[in-house]
């Protein structure tokens, strides 16, 4: 039997001091304002040497650490990491959905849009531009043969994650004529081996002649509002940042990047390394405190930043010693199932499906330390996110991407519900899925969500009610409280105490331990602990 | 067994741990995770990368590797083998001359055995809309030692001696691309030839073992005029960046002899390829025939160190490169690659050709030699960069580390 937590060690460190399992303001839904950061160094990450040491050294490799940066119900606290937004109980509406992080619009069509530098063929061709209000935008394009699959990824994607809780960029379809785009005079361009000139017309044609053109003379591209503040680098998804005094839990065992990896698994977001997320330092509400987001989602659900993905991408590592070997000593001919299984081919999303999907499986570029940490607790929060979004929500979402094909529409929005509830399934039955505790009338209410939600069928539970001493943790059984009726023992507790319940489902090892709290308004859930 | 639970474990553990003792414990949540900031914020030190890290960011941010291996920067390394082992050397390619259209390249490439390689190209590769291009070309090579086993399949391993072998061309080259899949073309190239005593101590030189009778050339060198036509027919496609279909190249050029030794003489090389996208485009069967016959028009024959030859990295990988000389040669190839990573192929490939005098003397089931072997396929999309391959035969084992494909 494995736990979800790990109280029993600050058991361990407090003997001189009272110990206390539950403080007056648990449970924490927000972190407390940050310290506020002086002017911190930005660095760079290096994507092959953090996959070099993924691969090799595994920093931050430790499945048996507990979760952290959560409150004592298993949930994320809302910081300057995460954000609580869509959830099963709180819905966002699909107006909120579809809007997710825009807030300021897409680049002004009041003027030209100034292009301040390039990327090149050969690389995902991009543009970085000026509008005419001075704000800074990057353009990014779809391949000629593939219209609308990275741009199309790339907002339906940050439309999710936003909605999930996560920090993402402003993100717009745009549709414009090449007379809307001007040179700046000393405009940069990168060509795809790194040299750096000044950009020519010539080039802007090439990188216009590289995409596809309406016929009504439009680009369709995404448009990436640049993100404010002062841009410090990319979080690591293990360790901690040395100058930032809020950094304080090892991103590795932190909850919201753990159960970043059941998000990804959804969406496909097999790119989801150091190099596609930013740190920036920011100043709101007078505090100034460094902000994580994640970026870049052209490398999601069928695609990749040049075209459809390949059918590697999200089922082995780039380089995978195991499915390697087992490759090379069977001279190919045992293929996994995604290798021989293929979903259907739609330009405008590539292959992208649900057949072959097993979500324990699911593996992003190269390992990522916070996904290999993650336990069935994180997994199981994650999956309460994934399984918030209903299939309106995701038809609502996936119509921002503006596919012109309804065929490759509709096939996106049956393999995300067909998705989504693999990783229910999945996920839901690694633990008891017991959540939403109350009382009513005298009687303890819960929802088991994998009964709810048809992924298993109505069980028996085993109750045991306890009284619990807040100082030293002690709980003392009631042998015959044995119902979901609240015993007369606890019915008429003072305000302050606390009492919990044990419930187990006919899996013996799995249980939830829901502790209580007395108040002037009666009981309030304040723990919650899952064994599996 | 574990009993644990989820409470803020990190946030609890760590500030009780580091206040209990000094200071009262936190009355909150909240100030349990302000005192673990305010703990941390005396002791900030600046963000610092390991200097093994800042080596890979500075590889990465200069694009060394693609500047290494790829043929488009301005300077990179160019691997190449004029033969004499593994060879490298210093490449500079620059496009974009002539409103876009014009190119140059120039390399030098040289082993620690003192073979050499230098050419320059000026070219403009996309013509009348992308359809027509065309080439001028100019190469020296130094080579102060080939293989030669004698002519004929039945050369004897026992037999090896070494040739010196210097070669100066020019060459200029037209293409047309008729339809998407058919594309044909002219050239002209003028060669000058210069061949002497081989100088490898272990070996005898080459016109110390042979005659001019059984090898042509041995005592007189000429130079060629060599004009010549070629015609592609391409219909491969790219399924999951696999290769699938067929492509057909021949060539034919006569070889005018300009001095007095009458080695006139006419090539027809004909290269045929098939490629097998198998399941689900993950896996890659590919087929190829090549032939190269040379008809002498009667004259004093084909001078032996331009003469069709089998053995090597791109024909028999399980022998010596240049290991069998003749007028004729065909040489089938057929390969099994599956990915085994990113971007990364295991292959198993079976090798079998002959070289023959003339076309009357082919067949083609007595004397063929045979090789097979596995090998390694680092790809960049659908191009493979590296390859590298242990080939079989009835001689032993060949390695080979190469820059490109075969097929």
């Amino acid at each position: 039997m494995k736990g979800s937590g790990a109280l029993l060690t600050a058991f361990i460190f407090v003997a001189s001091a009272p110990a206390q399992s539950f403080f007056p303001d648990d449970p924490l839904w927000r972190e407390p304002p940050p310290l506020r950061v002086g002017k911190l160094k930005a660095r760079k990450i290096s994507d092959s040497y953090d996959m070099m040491q993924q691969i090799v050294l595994r920093p931050g490799r430790n499945p048996d650490a507990a979760s952290g940066a959560i409150n004592t119900l298993g949930e994320v606290p809302d910081s300057a990491w995460y954000q609580n937004r869509h959830d099963l109980n709180r819905p966002m509406s699909v107006t909120e959905l579809v809007r997710g992080a825009t807030a300021a619009g897409p680049p002004s069509t009041a003027g030209p849009w100034k292009i301040v530098s390039a990327k090149g063929i050969g690389a995902t061709p991009g543009l970085i531009i000026e509008d005419a209000r001075g704000d800074k935008f990057l353009i990014k394009f779809d391949p000629a043969s593939n219209p609308s699959i990275t741009t199309a990824a790339e907002v339906i994607s940050s439309r999710f994650f936003h909605a999930i809780g996560y920090n993402v960029p402003e993100t717009y379809i745009v549709r414009f004529r090449a007379s809307q785009l001007v040179l700046a005079p000393d405009a940069k361009y990168f060509e795809p081996e790194g040299r750096e000139r000044l950009m020519t017309h010539v080039d802007l044609v090439r990188i216009l002649k590289s995409t596809s053109v309406s016929r009504d003379g439009r680009y369709r591209a995404m448009a990436s509002r640049f993100i404010g503040g002062e841009i410090i680098g990319p979080f690591q998804y293990f360790g901690t940042r040395s100058d930032d005094p809020n950094d304080i839990v090892p991103h590795e065992n932190r909850r919201d990047l753990r159960g970043l990896y059941v998000f990804c698994a959804w969406l496909n977001h097999y790119d989801a390394v150091a190099i596609n997320t930013l740190d920036t330092v920011v100043e709101e509400n007078g505090l100034r405190f460094v902000k994580h987001y994640l970026l870049d989602f052209g490398s999601t659900l069928g695609a990749s930043a040049l075209g459809p993905r390949v059918l590697r991408s999200g089922n082995a590592y780039i380089f995978d010693l195991p499915f390697a070997a087992r490759q090379l000593l069977t001279l190919g001919l045992a293929p996994r199932p995604w290798q021989v299984t293929p979903d259907p081919y739609h330009p405008e999303l590539g292959e992208f499906g649900y057949a072959t999907f097993d979500p324990r499986q699911w593996k992003p570029i190269y390992p990522n330390p916070a996904f290999r940490n993650a336990r069935p607790d994180d997994t199981y929060w994650a999956a309460k996110k994934v399984m918030a979004f209903t299939d309106q929500d995701i038809r609502a979402i996936v119509e921002v991407g503006e596919y012109s094909d309804p065929k490759a529409r509709e096939w996106l929005v049956r393999t995300l519900i067909a998705r989504r509830d693999k990783i229910g399934a999945t996920f839901w039955e690694d633990v008891l899925p017991l959540d939403n505790f109350r009382f009513e009338n005298g009687t303890l209410e819960f929802e088991d969500l994998g009964v709810e939600f048809g992924f298993s069928p109505p069980r028996q539970y085993s109750i045991q009610w306890f009284s619990f001493d807040n100082l030293s943790g002690k709980k003392t059984m009631l042998p015959r409280a044995r119902s979901v009726s609240l015993p007369r023992e606890l019915a008429h507790l003072p305000p302050g105490s606390y009492f919990g319940a044990e419930i187990r489902g006919p899996a013996q090892h799995k249980s939830v331990t829901v502790y209580f709290r007395t108040g002037k308004s009666g009981m309030e859930v304040v723990g919650i602990d899952r064994r599996y | 067994m574990k009993h644990t639970r989820t409470r803020a474990p990190c946030f609890l553990a760590a500030a009780t741990l580091l206040h209990a003792s000094a200071n009262p414990p936190p009355a909150t949540r909240a100030a349990q995770i302000e005192a673990k900031r305010v703990e941390k914020a005396a002791h900030l030190t600046p963000e610092r990368l390991p200097a093994l890290h800042r080596g890979f960011l500075y590889f990465e941010e200069n694009r060394l590797y693609y500047r290494i291996t790829s043929p488009t920067p301005e300077v990179s390394i160019r691997f190449d083998a004029p033969g004499g082992g593994f060879a490298a050397g210093p490449q500079y390619l620059r496009r974009g001359l002539f409103g876009g259209r014009g190119e140059v390249r120039t390399s030098v490439v040289g082993t620690t055995e003192a073979f050499y390689l230098a050419d320059a190209a000026f070219g403009f590769p996309n013509l009348a809309g992308g359809r027509a291009s065309l080439e001028f070309l100019a190469l020296r090579q130094w080579s102060p030692y080939l293989d030669y086993y004698g002519p004929g399949p039945g050369s004897q391993k026992s037999g090896r001696t070494a040739y010196s072998f210097e070669n100066t061309g020019f060459e200029v080259r037209s293409g047309y691309n008729l339809s998407r899949n058919i594309s044909t073309g002219g050239l002209t190239r003028y060669l000058l030839f210069n061949v002497g005593p081989g100088r490898k101590d272990k070996f005898a030189s080459t016109d110390e073992v042979f005659t001019p009778a059984t090898t042509p050339g041995l005592d007189q060198q000429t130079n060629f005029i060599n004009p010549g036509v070629f015609l592609d027919f391409n219909w491969v496609r790219y399924p999951r960046g696999r290769r699938s279909g067929t492509r057909l190249l021949t060539e034919y050029a006569v070889f005018f002899d300009t001095g007095a030794a009458g080695f006139t003489f006419g090539r027809f090389d004909v290269d045929i390829r098939r490629y097998f996208a198998l399941l689900n485009g993950q896996r890659e069967v590919l087929l190829r025939a090549r032939a190269a016959f040379a008809d002498p028009f009667g004259s004093e024959g084909v001078p032996f160190y331009i003469q069709p030859r089998l053995g090597g990295a791109e024909t028999l990988r399980g022998f010596r490169n240049r290991r069998f000389y003749d007028n004729n040669m065909f040489v089938l190839n057929g390969e099994y690659r599956w990915e085994i990573a990113d971007q990364t192929d295991a292959a198993l490939f079976v090798d079998a050709g002959k070289v023959f005098p003339s076309l009357g003397q082919i067949r083609p089931f007595q004397e063929l030699s045979t090789s097979y072997g596995f090998g390694v396929r680092i790809r960049q999309g659908n191009v493979v960069t590296w390859r590298f391959d242990v080939g079989f035969s009835r001689e032993g084992p060949q390695v080979w580390l190469i820059f490109g494909d075969l097929f």
